[in-house]
């Protein structure tokens, strides 16, 4: 008896959780069961609505590309493939956007927009130029300068916010890191970036830390728990940046080491005095 | 089965077409398992990315044997939250009320949810570990009681009592918790 409950109660899970089916109708299906399965189905599915955590689109974004340039590496493929940084639908879908504010508001906007700070009116449109810039921006050098670009912009930013005791909203950080992150995948995946823009990798990282470090001593203890924890996840995450931005500029120095069999012998002369 | 067997054969020819596939299906349901298992959404984004990264180093010797590939992914992402709390026991301590919804579009939504989220996982920390591991994989991964039996190495049967003991769990605390709302 039991057990063909338990049977019973996995045939309306799968129903309701995978295909979509109601409560009701399990349980019209079930009359003689109906008065267990109720309650028990109803807690599977505050749990299932519950754990419906979706992850950020960002995130799905940067680790996608860098789930594929493993694979590539992996395949030692020489010709790079062209990862598309954002999927090329929403790309032009921003640009015209941004074109029709552009058209809709005059240039002065976009102007005055650019001294903006998050929360502020013009924020969006200082994002969403930034966007269309990164758009029309080809390579990996021009593209890894913007990522760096944009990541300082927002520092300043946190810095701004937290002088005129206004709040940073999390948003702000992930976008840093993203940034960030982007700029590292693109210098990692490219040598002769590396030369060029790790040490100003470095910098940026490290002044990404500095900067939160002060932010986060500067909370009031009153502070709300949740803006503290996002200062502090925020933290964790510029120290895993610079570390990684430190292994790159490593990578170079090792890159610049003679390897053994570059070096010449010279053959040892005898200079003691009887020679 | 046919499908199954064409992907699992791309996967391990590392077919970039195969794994963008197993991303794009998997991708949120394995960051929906982890995210609760570490309640800390930075660290449940590493985390599901290096899910995907070993996978890919171990592709190569995975051969299909019927089971499905859901089952080789949830396997090592398991392995991977339970190495995560062995190596760093401080992490034990982690605060519960970390956030897993960022505050991007509606702060006051996100919230809200986070407090669903943290009820949620206080009321699945209360089951014992086989029912918390039935649970998590079957609503937040997602998988049928099959999959889940075959990652667990649990018969069918078994998995099935499992969850009708931890749905019995759970359905007392949750209500308990709403009737105190």
């Amino acid at each position: 008896m039991n057990k063909g409950f338990e049977d019973i109660l996995d045939t309306c899970l799968d129903r309701i959780t995978l295909k979509g089916d109601s409560i009701e109708r399990c349980l019209e299906s079930y009359p003689e069961q109906a008065v267990e399965l109720e309650p028990l189905l109803r807690a599977a599915i505050s749990i299932k609505e519950g754990s419906s955590i979706e992850p950020r689109p960002e995130f799905r974004q940067l680790a996608k590309a860098r789930l594929l340039s493993a694979l590539a590496a992996k395949e030692e493929k020489r010709e790079r493939r062209r990862l598309p940084l954002w999927s090329w639908q929403r790309r032009w879908a921003v640009a015209i956007a941004v074109i029709l504010v552009l058209f809709l508001a005059g240039g002065g906007t976009v102007v005055a927009s650019s001294n903006s700070l998050p929360g502020d009116l013009l924020y969006p449109v200082k994002i969403a130029t930034e966007e269309v810039q990164a758009f029309f921006t080809f390579g990996d050098e021009a593209r890894a300068n913007l990522h760096i670009k944009f990541a300082e912009r927002r520092v300043k930013e946190i810095e701004l916010l937290a002088e005129r005791g206004r709040n940073i909203p999390e948003s702000v950080l992930n976008r840093m890191h993203d940034q960030t992150a982007w700029a590292i995948w693109l210098v990692d995946r490219n040598e002769s970036l590396r030369e060029k823009l790790a040490v100003k990798l470095e910098t940026l990282t490290d002044s990404q830390r500095v900067v939160l470090k002060g932010v986060i001593e500067g909370v009031p203890q009153k502070a709300e728990l949740r803006v503290r924890e996002a200062l502090e996840r925020s933290l964790e995450r510029s120290e895993r940046a610079y570390i990684e931005a430190v292994r790159l500029r490593d990578k170079i120095r090792k890159d610049r080491l003679p390897k053994l069999e570059d070096l010449r012998i010279i053959p040892w002369r005898n200079t003691s005095p009887g020679s | 089965m046919r499908d199954e067997e064409n992907f699992a054969l791309g996967l391990r020819k590392r077919d970039p077409e195969a794994w963008a596939r197993l991303y794009e299906e998997y991708l949120p349901r394995i960051y929906r398992y982890i995210a609760l298992r570490v309640r800390n959404q930075t660290e449940a984004e590493d985390l599901t990315e290096q899910v995907f990264l070993r996978a890919l180093e171990s592709s190569p010797s995975f051969k299909w044997r019927g089971a499905p590939i859901s089952s080789w992914l949830f396997r090592i992402a398991r392995n991977q939250v339970i190495d995560y709390w062995r190596t760093d026991k401080s992490k034990r301590t982690l605060r519960l009320n970390a956030s897993l919804v960022s505050d991007t579009i509606d702060p006051e939504r996100a919230a809200e949810r986070n407090s669903d989220i943290r009820q949620l996982i206080q009321a699945v920390g209360q089951l014992t570990q086989a029912q918390r591991d039935v649970i998590e994989l079957r609503f937040a991964g997602g998988l049928s009681v099959s999959e889940v039996a075959n990652i667990l190495g649990k018969s069918p049967g078994a998995v099935k009592v499992l969850q009708h003991s931890a749905l019995a769990t759970l359905r007392r605390k949750l209500s308990g918790w709403s009737n105190h709302e």
